[in-house]
């Protein structure tokens, strides 16, 4: 049985993200056709995006010019596609936009959806997704019930895989779908600061600070490392209790239970009510000047130094390398 | 009942070991230590008995009764055990019985006294060599061979006894205090004979000593040594001695295994090390020895945690862990971690307030976290029952009190709804959290914070309940733990921020305000206003301390930390003189470290702008010291209105409810008394 | 104009797609950030603020705090039907509820950006015929219509909608309110409604884990966190822990 999949990618500067390439190298590898939806806006340079695309796996690329970047217009495109010719596979990487669409097609095709994928497989002539659940403790391998399967990757999690096929692909335009009900508008200008108060609860990177920070004047060394992570500022609680940090950001049994992909522990003993909060995110890097700290008994990497000496070391070498 | 499982989390933690020909279930240690729960003859009370079966049931995997005296004249208080008196036997049985009964293994430490006691004023006190032990006034008797005889036949007689009482096996104390460690020492022993002079013949006594109860032990039941590794001490010995002193000991073939200590009674703050001590700060004591030895070693030294102790054991630095203090704070602990339950655990803080301030005065052990310790009889948490009518308990103040009440109400199966006027539960403990070296303080609240939030009591921060409301929620309970605030004149600032609750029980003559002029002034400021992190104007500090506690004691460091010039007065002889003996030792190590200035015998009289009165307490003199800010630390005063007006409302309706006050709303206290009060108030809803 | 929001403060677990209450009965400060921007669009516009979640019927209680903060209804919707419900299921009865209620916007909290929490408020969106403005920060209502500023990936851009709507917020955007003494006694006197599917006419529609189309395959643990891998800082470790952040994927 051939099996068809549509990847909907979004490119970034004139460029389609390699974490986006390696949603389409994994769907070509278990699909027979894969199509790309590709959105450009005017300028883009669509013959190189339709070769790159092409060279991923991509059979052929479906072009639609100046769809607004909210999720109504795609999910209308990518219905009316798949009623033209149904897909098995609806492919995306995630991001605020992709989950927008996805949740709503999900209902508009009866489809299930299964997020957070960091792999792919073809068993037995089904799809499998695989997925690393409670902050990557767990792994869980998921499967569709009907069609199409709805697919979201997480993000940068796959690998961009040269396709042996084809580099001449079949462009075909789309038309923007006329609105059928109410429509947000998006002012799309760069954006600013970062507002959200804590963000613990959703944070993917946590940078956490206790005591060790020696003084609240070193706070702000976390919170550097942190907005060049993309991360939010996480202390124990020793910190909060100094009143150098708000007890919103505190980690711990009274406080906050998170689960990251990086939990990184700065000047953090870990006694076992900080760790009850933390000791189910994914990656854990400890840095203590404590070679005995019970902390560097759950990190994958530990650092024997001082915070105040070794992050802010960090925090430039990122910035360098970006 | 008594059975541990093997823990997820802590394989290594729950795993059997076999000493010798005994099977211990796992490798949790109860230490061995003076618990003055003997009666005055040194007979084992049914406390006692109930104290360490508390440990077993909680899954202890060996505990070891003790220290035990071996002969009269080596008794180091009345209270300790009298292992050479067949009277105690059968009451020993009865120990070794109960804690059989829950699975639990148990050794009996053997000691003699030697040049070390706790009686004022002590019996004779024998030794190697005459001369007082440093930190005493009393000096000793350099023992002949016929108490040597004697003494050796004290080990004998009384192994025979443990023995026939049932226990599985002996320990011989030569640590941190008693005869043996001074005979081991070349500080104490300056014998020229057969016992003295040489390494080998300093070591002859004990050795002699390890003999006999060898001898007089089944040839299955293991004998082991605590050995104090390090006496830390400017004239003691260290580590490398004490590493020879057990390689010595173990060359002879007659010891089965180590449980590793420090100090002496002239370091005593490193024998019970308190919290200002790091945890684990004895590992490398513990990891020398396990290096050297081919026998099992027991680790000692500040360990509260599951996590560490597991790690001890899997990465191969000790064979068992010992813990004392925590597993009298928590007899559950063992259990709980077994169990995946480890974050119930209520951890020691390391105070030594209940344990070693009690017991130094030869007073039943207490514990400032576990209102049961010493008390089981009475307080046990497996006495808690199950209330027959479920009540609705109305809790009024999230501190201390207020939330070991609405634990125990809710373990037992009443209705709790907490409110708490602040964001944040714990009370005044989170300002003592911020002294230094008092992070552990803060335990207390982390326990009985999770505590209420698994046992769903319903919790509301950050709602002030008012007496006039209160009714509506239909109690049959109020439990009013509404704290204290300090005793300032309502003109004083802290009035903005912490409305003056005193109004009404000072209108009633319930409280008065303390007399000194002066203290409504803006260079006032409260321990809760320091510790709060107020900017003082101004760095010339003078602290009063009129409670000799750490509120006034750990303030001082706190300001002195923050680059102030502290100076601290008392009426009484001694600044902080309530503190426990190794607080005590510690903080004036550290006073003299930070530049603290202590004028103890010295009172307050006034306070102006820029200044303050003192009179001396000898010569009567009066002086005027310039200082920029002035902090009284002398009794705080219930916040207790909200108490009065609530029994009068419940007065004049046709309610039956029951009110209570506790905690510092009923009078200002220590945590240890009011968790007891909490707790026994909770018992009767 | 009168609008008359009914928030939905739902936190809710990333597999299951239900609200986990077992670690108590507080909300959490995404579900209170909800709450709060609901009372505030309420106390600028008038109407009414009803909370809504999809809980175990012992869970309701963990509404009551929101009532204490100024809500004026707790609803829950429970039944044993919905055990297991996929984000399909777990939609569609959100949907009748919502419709029940004639809300004129439904604010969500979001608690994890990965998780089925993430594609909850799509899905509610295109059941209702409404549209969504996700990952909101700011909120303001005015005039029939809806602004925000979104915070997503690409940075903090403004956006608006008409009313009715669908606003999903992006973890906890506002301190929320303390209730009174007085409110707390208010709020433990309300009743919080329960719906069933049936009362929402949704009996006998394959709910649960049968009307669900995902299922998962296989769980196991995924390889455990290794021995740790420990340096000192020689003055390099900072280069260490970069390389490893770009190993594991992380930067």
């Amino acid at each position: 049985m051939s099996r068809r999949a549509l990847v909907v990618v979004e490119p970034r500067s004139g460029r389609v993200p390699a974490g986006q390439l390696g949603v389409l190298s994994a769907a070509a590898r278990v699909c027979d056709a894969v199509e790309v939806l590709l959105p450009v806006a005017d300028g883009d340079p669509v013959d190189e995006l339709a070769g790159e695309l092409a060279r991923h796996g991509a059979g052929a690329v479906r072009v639609v010019t100046g769809l607004p970047a909210t999720s109504a217009p795609r999910v209308a495109v990518v219905a009316a596609l798949h009623a033209e010719e149904p897909y098995d596979l609806v492919a995306f990487e995630n991001s605020s936009l992709s989950a927008d669409v996805a949740g709503a097609l999900a209902v508009r095709l009866g489809a299930g959806v299964c997020w957070d994928l960091s792999g792919l497989d073809d068993v037995d002539g089904e799809l499998v997704g695989r997925r690393l659940a409670l902050a990557d403790s767990t792994s869980v391998d998921v499967g569709w019930v009907g069609g199409p399967a709805i697919a979201i990757f997480r993000t940068a999690a796959l690998d961009a895989v040269q396709h042996p096929a084809g580099d001449a692909p079949r462009v075909v335009p789309v038309q923007v779908p006329a609105a059928t009900g109410p429509e947000v508008r998006l002012d799309e200008s760069p954006g600013g600061a970062d507002v959200v108060r804590s963000g613990l609860d959703t944070a993917d990177i946590v940078v956490a600070g206790g005591r060790g920070l020696g003084s609240q004047d070193n706070i702000a060394l976390l919170e550097e490392l942190a907005s060049v992570l993309g991360g939010v500022v996480g202390v124990s609680m020793p910190v909060v209790d100094r009143g150098w940090y708000p007890y919103a950001h505190q980690v711990g049994q009274t406080g906050r239970t998170v689960r990251p992909r990086l939990y990184l522990a700065c000047g953090i003993s870990g006694a076992v009510q900080h760790r009850v909060g933390m000791s189910r995110s994914g990656t854990v890097i400890a840095i203590n000047t404590d070679p005995q700290a019970p902390i560097f008994d759950l990190c994958d990497l530990g650092v024997v130094g001082d915070l105040t000496e070794v992050v802010p070391r960090i925090t430039a070498l990122l910035r360098e390398r970006s | 009942m008594g059975e541990t499982t093997t823990g997820p989390d802590f394989p290594t933690l729950f795993s059997p070991l076999r000493i010798r020909g005994v099977e211990v279930r796992n490798r949790v240690v109860f230490q061995p230590h003076f618990n003055a729960l003997g009666d005055v003859h040194g007979m084992p009370t049914e406390d006692l008995t109930a104290y360490l079966e508390e440990r077993a049931w909680g899954g202890a995997g060996l505990i070891v009764d003790g220290s035990m005296a071996t002969m009269p004249e080596g008794q180091m208080s009345r209270k300790y055990l009298a292992a050479w008196d067949p009277r105690a036997v059968p009451l020993n049985r009865r120990t070794t019985d109960a804690v059989h009964a829950h699975g639990a293994t148990i050794f009996a430490q053997l000691n003699h006294g030697g040049h070390t006691s706790l009686e004022h004023p002590p019996p004779v006190l024998w030794a190697p060599t005459q001369m007082p032990e440093p930190s005493s006034p009393h000096t000793t008797r350099a023992m002949d061979r016929g108490d040597m005889v004697r003494a050796i036949e004290g080990f004998a007689v009384s192994t025979r006894n443990l023995v026939a009482a049932g226990y599985d096996g002996v320990e011989i104390k030569i640590a941190h205090d008693g005869l043996l460690r001074s005979f081991a020492s070349p500080f104490f022993n300056r014998r020229t004979d057969a016992y003295g002079g040489s390494f080998e013949n300093r070591m002859r006594f004990p050795l002699e000593c390890v003999a006999a109860v060898r001898e007089n032990l089944p040839e299955d039941l293991p004998l082991g040594i605590r050995i104090c590794l390090h006496e830390y001490t400017p004239f003691g010995y260290e580590l490398d001695y004490g590493l020879r002193m057990a390689e010595h000991l173990e060359a002879s073939g007659l010891v089965d295994y180590f449980n590793c200590d420090a100090g002496s009674f002239s370091s005593f703050w490193m024998e019970i090390p308190p919290a200002a001590v790091a945890q684990g700060y004895f590992r490398p004591l513990n990891q020398a020895l396990k290096k050297q030895s081919d026998l099992p070693i027991v680790a000692f030294g500040r360990i509260k945690d599951g996590g560490l102790a597991e790690h001890m054991l899997a990465t191969g630095e000790a064979d068992l862990v010992g813990m004392a203090r925590q597993l009298i704070a928590d007899p559950e602990t063992p259990r709980k971690l077994a169990e995946g339950r480890a974050v119930e655990v209520r951890a020691c803080i390391g105070c030594n307030d209940g344990c070693l301030h009690a017991v130094a005065q030869e007073k039943p052990i207490r514990c400032v976290q576990n209102p049961a310790a010493g008390q089981e009889l009475l307080w046990s948490e497996r006495l808690l029952v199950r209330a027959a009518e479920p009540r609705t308990v109305v809790v009024i103040g999230g501190g201390p009190a207020g939330l070991k009440v609405a634990e125990i109400a809710a373990r037992r199966g009443h209705r709790v709804t907490l409110f708490e006027r602040s964001e944040h539960l714990g009370g005044q403990l989170r300002l003592a959290a911020r002294q230094p070296h008092h992070e552990e303080v803060a335990e207390v609240t982390h326990y009985l914070e999770a505590a209420v939030r698994r046992l769903g009591v319903e919790l509301w921060t950050g709602v002030e309940a008012t007496a006039d409301d209160l009714l509506e929620l239909e109690p049959d309970v109020v439990v009013v733990a509404t704290g204290s605030q300090p005793n300032l004149p309502p003109e004083h600032r802290q009035s903005h921020t912490d409305p003056d609750a005193g109004a009404l029980a000072r209108a009633r003559g319930l409280q008065v305000l303390p007399e000194v002029p002066g203290l409504e002034l803006g260079c006032v400021y409260s321990v809760d206003e320091v510790l709060g992190g107020a900017e003082l104007p101004g760095d010339r500090v003078l602290v009063v301390d009129g409670q000799g506690h750490w509120e006034a004691a750990g303030t001082a460091e706190f300001l002195a930390d923050a680059g102030k010039q502290v100076t601290v007065i008392s009426s009484r002889p001694v600044v902080a003189g309530e503190l426990e003996g190794t607080n005590i030792a510690m903080f004036l190590q550290r006073v003299a470290a930070k530049g603290i200035a202590l004028r103890p015998l010295t009172t307050l009289l006034r306070i102006e702008p820029g200044r303050a009165r003192v009179v001396d307490g000898v010569t009567g003199v009066e002086q005027w010291l310039d200082v920029d800010v002035v902090v009284p630390v002398h009794s705080r005063r219930s916040r207790e209105d909200l108490y009065h007006r609530l029994c009068d409302l419940v007065a004049e309706s046709d309610r039956e409810v029951r009110v209570e006050r506790i905690g510092d709303a009923s009078a200002a206290r220590l945590i240890q008394t009011v968790l007891l009060e909490a707790h026994q108030v909770a018992v009767t809803v | 104009m009168c609008v008359k929001p009914v928030p939905m403060a739902l936190a809710l677990d990333a597999d299951s797609g239900r609200l986990d209450r077992s670690g108590g009965s507080l909300l959490t400060g995404v579900d209170e950030s909800a709450v709060e921007s609901a009372l505030r669009v309420r106390d600028e516009c008038g109407g009414e603020v009803v909370v809504l979640a999809m809980v175990p019927e012992a869970a309701a209680e963990a509404l009551r705090p929101a009532l204490a903060m100024g809500a004026d209804r707790a609803v829950v919707v429970t039944g044993a039907a919905l055990e297991g419900a996929d984000l399909l299921v777990t939609s569609e009865v959100l949907a009748a509820a919502v419709r029940r209620l004639e809300a004129d916007l439904v604010i969500l909290g979001a608690s994890s950006g990965d998780g089925a929490g993430a594609l909850l408020w799509s899905a509610l969106g295109e059941r209702l015929g409404l549209p969504v403005l996700s990952r909101a920060v700011e909120v303001t209502v005015a005039g029939g219509r809806l602004s925000a500023t979104r915070q997503t990936e690409t940075g903090v851009h403004a956006a608006e909608t008409s009313l009715p709507a669908v606003l999903a917020l992006s973890g906890e955007v506002c301190l929320p309110r303390y209730p009174t003494f007085r409110d707390v006694i208010a709020a433990k006197k309300k009743t919080v409604e329960v719906l069933t599917p049936e009362s929402l006419g949704l009996a006998g529609a394959d709910l649960g884990t049968s009307g669900s189309r995902t299922r998962v395959l296989a769980a196991a643990p995924a390889p455990a966190r290794g021995p740790a891998e420990l340096v000192e800082d020689d003055g390099h470790a900072h280069e260490r822990v970069v390389d490893f952040l770009v190993e594991r994927r992380l930067v």
